[in-house]
C-alpha cells in the first residue's frame, strides 16, 4: 500500500494532479495557463515552508527574501553573464540554502520566535539591498532580459513549457517533500514542532535539524524564485517584500501547514482567489483595490484559525470520515483536495 | 544493598549554585547518585528541587559549581550530548509529542539513541514494560493523564539511559498508578538504571528510595536512608512536621 514509505493514496493524488496539469493546455486559454504556472510556484514555495513551519513549527517571516535571493542570484548570472539557466537555477537554489544556513546555525540555537524576528530582518536588509545596489540590480525599476529556460526542444509554445517546467518540478519537489515526511527524518520533525525540550533530552540535536529544515525549506522558496524569474524575464524588487512572506504563510495556513498537500492546496486556492477578486470586485465595488484583497485574506486567516486550525487539508480528512492515526500527519490529504487542486487546474472564473 | 555508594557516583552535583537574578534557587548543594541506586529529591514547595534536575540534565548551566556524568564534567554540554551519553530525564509538566502516536513517540527516542530509522516493532517492549502496548497506534493526546506519564517514562527509557531524572512522575496519578509506578522504579531499577526522582508523594518516595536528600530554601538539609532522613530533627521541622 506504499512506495518509498508514502502511502499508495499519495501517489494517486500526485499523478492525478500531473494529468490534470499536463492535460490543462487543451482545455484553457494562455491566461488561465499563467494561473497555473503562478500556483506552481507559489506551490513549491509553500511546500516548503509547511515543512518548516508545519512540521518543525519554527516560523519564518521572510520566506519572500529567499524566493527573491533565488530569483535574483539567477536572473542575474543569467542576464548579466549569460550563463545558461541550468546552471544559473541550482546555482541560486544551492546559494540561497547556504544563506538560510549560515543565518539559522547562530539563530536557531536558541528556541522561541528568534528564527521569526531574524528571517523578518533579513527580509528588510534584502529589500534595502535590492532597492540600493543599483548597479547591480537595477534598483526599484529593475531588469530585464532574463532568458527563459531553454526547452526548445520540446514541441509546445513557451507558455506550455513553463507550464511543464514548473510543475514538473513543484511535484517532484512535493514528492521529495512526502517522501522526506514519511521517514524518520518527518518524525523528528514533528517531534521537535512537538516539543523542542523533550526532543533535545532524547538525544536528538534539535539546532542542527532546525537548521537542516530551513535551510530545505529556503531552497524550495528560491527554486520557486528562480523558475519565476526566468518565466517572468523581469525582475523588480516589488514581489519580494514582507507582504509576500506573509502571503506565504496564509497560503501555508489557509491550505494545512501540517502537511505537505496544504502548501500546494492553499497557493492553488490563494492565486484563484487573488485573481477572481481583481476581476469580479472593480465591477462590483468600483474604487476597490487591492486593499480589499488584503482584508479577505486577514479574514480568511481568521477563520481558518478559529475553525480549523489544521486546514483546508486537514477538512478533507474530516470530511471522508477516514482517520489513519500512524499516517495521519505526514499524509492527511484526501481526494477532496485532489479535487480542490485539479479545479485550481481547470480554473473556470 | 548496601556497598551501593562505594566507588565514584555516577552523576555527581559539586557545589552548584544557580542564581536567576540576584535571586538564589540553589546554594552550593553536593550529592550524588551511585549506579543502580534510587535517590529521591525531596523538600517544600520553592526548594528548588527542579532547578537542581534542570542543571544536572544541562537544561541549564550552574551559576557556579560542577555537574560530573561518569567523573566528566558536563560543563557547556548541549542537554542532547548528555542524553547520548546515557542521562535523560521527564518532566513535571508533561512534554510528550502529543500529535504522535504512542508507538511513535518511543520511536522517536529508538531513533535518536541509534541514528537510523526504527521500525515500528522496535517501540513494543517499551510500551509493554509499562503496559501500553495495546494503545499504540492511538495518539499520545489522546491518552489518559496517567498514561501519559507512563508514556513519557517508556519513552525515556527506550534512550536506554544509565541515568534517569524523574521530575515528579507521580503527581496526577490513582492510588493504583503510584503503586504500579513504584512497581515500575524497583523494575528499572533491576535493569541497571539509576534513577534520581523529585517526588511530592513522600509514600513513594520514601518507600522506593534507596536514599533520599532533602532541599530546603536551595540548600541540602539531610542526605540519608528513608529511615535517617525521616527522624531527622530539621526535615521534620522543614517538610514532614509542616506535611503531619
Amino acid at each position: 500500500m506504499s512506495w518509498l514509505g508514502v502511502p499508495r493514496r499519495d501517489w494517486v493524488i500526485l499523478a492525478a494532479v500531473a494529468v490534470v496539469v499536463g492535460a490543462a493546455p487543451l482545455a484553457v486559454s494562455r491566461y488561465y495557463l499563467s494561473i497555473l504556472v503562478t500556483v506552481g510556484v507559489y506551490g513549491m514555495a509553500t511546500v516548503g515552508l509547511c515543512l518548516l513551519a508545519g512540521y518543525a513549527r519554527q516560523i519564518s517571516l521572510g520566506h519572500a527574501a529567499f524566493y527573491g535571493l533565488g530569483a535574483y542570484a539567477s536572473g542575474l548570472l543569467a542576464a548579466r553573464w549569460d550563463w545558461s539557466p541550468w546552471i544559473t537555477i541550482p546555482v541560486g537554489v544551492l546559494g540561497s540554502g547556504l544563506v538560510a544556513w549560515l543565518l539559522g546555525r547562530p539563530v536557531l540555537r536558541l528556541s522561541g520566535h528568534y528564527l521569526a524576528m531574524a528571517t523578518l530582518g533579513l527580509g528588510i536588509v534584502f529589500q534595502v539591498a535590492l532597492n540600493e545596489l543599483t548597479e547591480l540590480t537595477g534598483g526599484p525599476s529593475g531588469f530585464s532580459g532574463i532568458p527563459s529556460v531553454p526547452l526548445a526542444w520540446l514541441p509546445f509554445n513557451s507558455e506550455v513549457r513553463s507550464l511543464y517546467l514548473v510543475w514538473a518540478l513543484c511535484l517532484a519537489l512535493l514528492g521529495l517533500a512526502l517522501w522526506l515526511v514519511n521517514t524518520r527524518i518527518g518524525r523528528v520533525l514533528r517531534a521537535i514542532g512537538e516539543s523542542e525540550l523533550a526532543a533535545e533530552l532524547l538525544g536528538l540535536d534539535t539546532a542542527a535539524w532546525k537548521v537542516r529544515v530551513f535551510a530545505l525549506s529556503a531552497a524550495y522558496a528560491a527554486l520557486a524564485g528562480a523558475l519565476y524569474a526566468h518565466y517572468v524575464t523581469f525582475l523588480s524588487p516589488a514581489p519580494f517584500g514582507f507582504m509576500f512572506s506573509l502571503e506565504l504563510l496564509v497560503m501555508a495556513t489557509i491550505g494545512g501547514l501540517a502537511s505537505v498537500w496544504g502548501g500546494l492546496l492553499g497557493a492553488g486556492i490563494v492565486v484563484v482567489l487573488t485573481e477572481t477578486l481583481r476581476s469580479a470586485l472593480p465591477k462590483s465595488l468600483p474604487g476597490s483595490s487591492g486593499e480589499l484583497e488584503l482584508i479577505l485574506f486577514g479574514l480568511a486567516l481568521v477563520a481558518i484559525m478559529a475553525l480549523r486550525p489544521s486546514g483546508l487539508a486537514g477538512l478533507g480528512r474530516v470530511l471522508l470520515g477516514r482517520w489513519a492515526p500512524r499516517a495521519a500527519l505526514a499524509t492527511p490529504t484526501e481526494a477532496v483536495e485532489a479535487e480542490s487542486v485539479g479545479e485550481a487546474a481547470r480554473v473556470g472564473s | 544493598m548496601s556497598g551501593r555508594e562505594a566507588g565514584a557516583p555516577l552523576l555527581e552535583a559539586r557545589e552548584v549554585w544557580r542564581e536567576f537574578g540576584g535571586v538564589a534557587a540553589l546554594r552550593g548543594v553536593s550529592l550524588g547518585v551511585h549506579e543502580r541506586e534510587i535517590v529521591a529529591l525531596i523538600g517544600p514547595n520553592g526548594a528548588g528541587k527542579t532547578t537542581l534536575l534542570n542543571l544536572l540534565s544541562c537544561v541549564l548551566p550552574p551559576t557556579r559549581g560542577q555537574v560530573l556524568f561518569r567523573g566528566r564534567s558536563l560543563a557547556g554540554l548541549a542537554p542532547h550530548r548528555a542524553a547520548r551519553l546515557g542521562l535523560t530525564r521527564t518532566f513535571q509538566n508533561l512534554q510528550l509529542f502529543g500529535s504522535l502516536t504512542v508507538a511513535e513517540n518511543v520511536l522517536v527516542a529508538r531513533e535518536a539513541r541509534g541514528g537510523h530509522a526504527a521500525s515500528w516493532s522496535e517501540a513494543l517492549p517499551w510500551l509493554e514494560l509499562v503496559g501500553l502496548a495495546a494503545r499504540a497506534d492511538e495518539y499520545a493526546h489522546h491518552l489518559p493523564f496517567g498514561q501519559r506519564r507512563l508514556l513519557e517514562l517508556a519513552r525515556a527509557l527506550a534512550v536506554e539511559p544509565t541515568m534517569l531524572l524523574l521530575d515528579e512522575p507521580a503527581a496526577g496519578l490513582s492510588s493504583g498508578e503510584r503503586a504500579a509506578l513504584r512497581e515500575l522504579l524497583l523494575a528499572v531499577r533491576a535493569r541497571g538504571v539509576a534513577v534520581l526522582l523529585v517526588e511530592h508523594d513522600l509514600e513513594l518516595a520514601l518507600g522506593v528510595a534507596d536514599r533520599v536528600v532533602v532541599l530546603d530554601y536551595g540548600e541540602k538539609i539531610a542526605d540519608g536512608t528513608p529511615e535517617q532522613v525521616r527522624s531527622d530533627p530539621r526535615v521534620i521541622s522543614a517538610y514532614l512536621g509542616a506535611a503531619a
